[in-house]
């Protein structure tokens, strides 16, 4: 097999593969909507529960926080999908794939929010404070405007580990980009035409938004003073 | 009834005694200067009037209002008591316009327009009116803090609290306030200052508190207090003050 049949197999295979792999990499983008929307979601809310002042929230949050971290994401999906269902909750492999991310990832967004908001000095609340302003308005206008700045860096670049945690879910054989581009693999033994797409749908998400943590970074450094 | 009441007022932070039974009456209209060493208990005397401190004993009253216990009381008193910090305490993501019209529009509900105008009246008499649309990072410290101080004024405040308000400060600075300072306690408003400032307690101020050990040790007017304090803590702390 010569370099241009090699050519020629490239492209046929890939306009074969491709409509397929497609399908399986929308999916792929619903489970990390999803799980984004509910996992912010978690963390919005957390974040906010952790830096108040009631100590028993404060420790189950904890609790949760450290119970995610320390636990691979992989053991958090079987859980979810396979031992819920002793527990009478059976899942469908993407419900089950999209509460485990969102779980998972939710422990993170929540570190970072409550990182975020602690991080605003005390004497900004005090001056929010000594204007009379509700506690809803000091967190509107004064708290949260600020800790926004220091909250989007780390959170695009928390979502890109938690976008190439959706791989993960084809070990529950969800239809996702890698589901799909394994049993194309296993049917055609094209590893390297196949993965090699496989890649360059991850990377086209990745990539751009690294780019945006990176770019937010440098726009918090200019406008990070806290006078 | 004096604007400001302390009756029987102790707070403690763990085992140091910030205040200690402290009895205080301040008049409307008066000036008064709060002294002392440091870890008197005199920042935490002055949070205590806007309840940004809440004392473990005694009671506190602003214009009638009861500033410790009941809560709805102390978010209106809020409203009536300007406050200006050592650390400026400006709003650093919003322009200086905004700091000034932030509280007057979402704690009082006052309209835009009205805010903007009585804004740009404070910039005015400050000398600032070109910062308007300036953040609070591109300011000296010396425009900070009477930008500060107009944001505490654009509430219509009945009594000014200032925390330390040129600690601070460069010295060239520090004058600019002060002057802001002294033309507020001439048109009458009530203002307790915690400051070392001796100059600007002898021009400006109606009498002199001065505190050691989270108790008022002394109380007297500022040429009295000066020249001829009391108290042995009172006469080491004028010496100090004078020595440097």
């Amino acid at each position: 097999m010569g370099a241009s049949a090699y050519g020629t197999d490239f492209f046929s295979i890939s306009v074969k593969i491709l409509p397929l792999l497609l399908i399986g990499f929308t999916n792929t983008l619903s489970y990390f909507f999803w799980s984004v929307v509910f996992g912010l979601a978690i963390g919005v809310v957390l974040g906010l529960f952790s830096s108040t002042k009631i100590h028993v929230i404060k420790y189950i949050v904890l609790v949760y926080i450290y119970l995610m971290r320390g636990l691979p994401f992989l053991i958090v999906l079987f859980i979810a999908y396979h031992v819920l269902p002793y527990f009478g909750v059976t899942l469908s492999a993407p419900t089950a794939g999209i509460v485990a991310l969102s779980i998972h990832s939710g422990a993170y967004y929540t570190e970072i929010f409550r990182g975020g908001i602690e991080a605003i000095h005390k004497s900004q609340r005090d001056a929010a404070v000594s204007l009379g302003l509700s506690y809803l308005q000091r967190m509107t206008y004064v708290i949260i405007p600020q800790a926004l700045r220091l909250i989007l860096p780390p959170l695009a670049g928390q979502m890109v580990l938690h976008f190439k945690d959706t791989a993960v879910l084809s070990l529950i054989a969800v239809p996702d980009v890698t589901t799909v581009g394994r049993q194309i693999m296993q049917a055609n033994r094209q590893p390297f035409i196949v993965f090699g797409w496989v890649a360059a749908f991850y990377a086209v998400i990745c990539y751009p938004m690294l780019k945006l943590s990176l770019w937010l970074e440098k726009l918090v450094v200019r406008y990070g003073s806290t006078a | 009834m004096p604007l400001v009441v302390f009756r029987n007022v102790s707070k403690a932070f763990g085992s140091l005694e910030a205040l200690a039974d402290v009895d205080l009456d301040v008049q409307e209209g008066e000036t008064v200067i709060i002294c002392g060493p440091s870890g008197a208990g005199k920042s935490t005397l002055l949070r205590c009037v806007n309840g940004l401190e809440k004392p473990q004993k005694g009671d506190i009253w602003v214009d009638d209002m009861k500033i410790t216990g009941d809560k709805s009381d102390l978010r209106t008193a809020r409203k009536e008591i300007g406050i200006v910090f050592q650390s400026y305490n400006l709003f650093p993501h919003i322009t200086v316009l905004k700091n000034l019209i932030l509280g007057p529009m979402k704690a009082k509900g006052v309209d835009k327009e009205e805010a903007v105008a009585y804004a740009r009246e404070l910039l005015n008499r400050m000398g600032l009116i070109d910062k308007i649309d300036s953040y609070p990072d591109e300011l000296s410290g010396g425009q900070a803090q009477r930008v500060a101080i107009a944001r505490a004024l654009a509430m219509r405040p009945k009594l000014m609290l200032f925390d330390e308000p040129t600690s601070a400060l460069d010295p060239e600075m520090i004058q600019d306030v002060l002057q802001v300072m002294a033309q507020l306690s001439e048109q009458g408003m009530t203002m307790m200052v915690v400051s070392h400032e001796m100059g600007f307690a002898k021009a400006a101020a109606d009498r002199v508190v001065f505190m050691a050990d989270g108790r008022v040790v002394e109380e007297a007017s500022p040429d009295a207090f000066f020249s001829s304090p009391r108290d042995p803590r009172s006469q080491k702390f004028v010496s100090q003050i004078i020595g440097i």
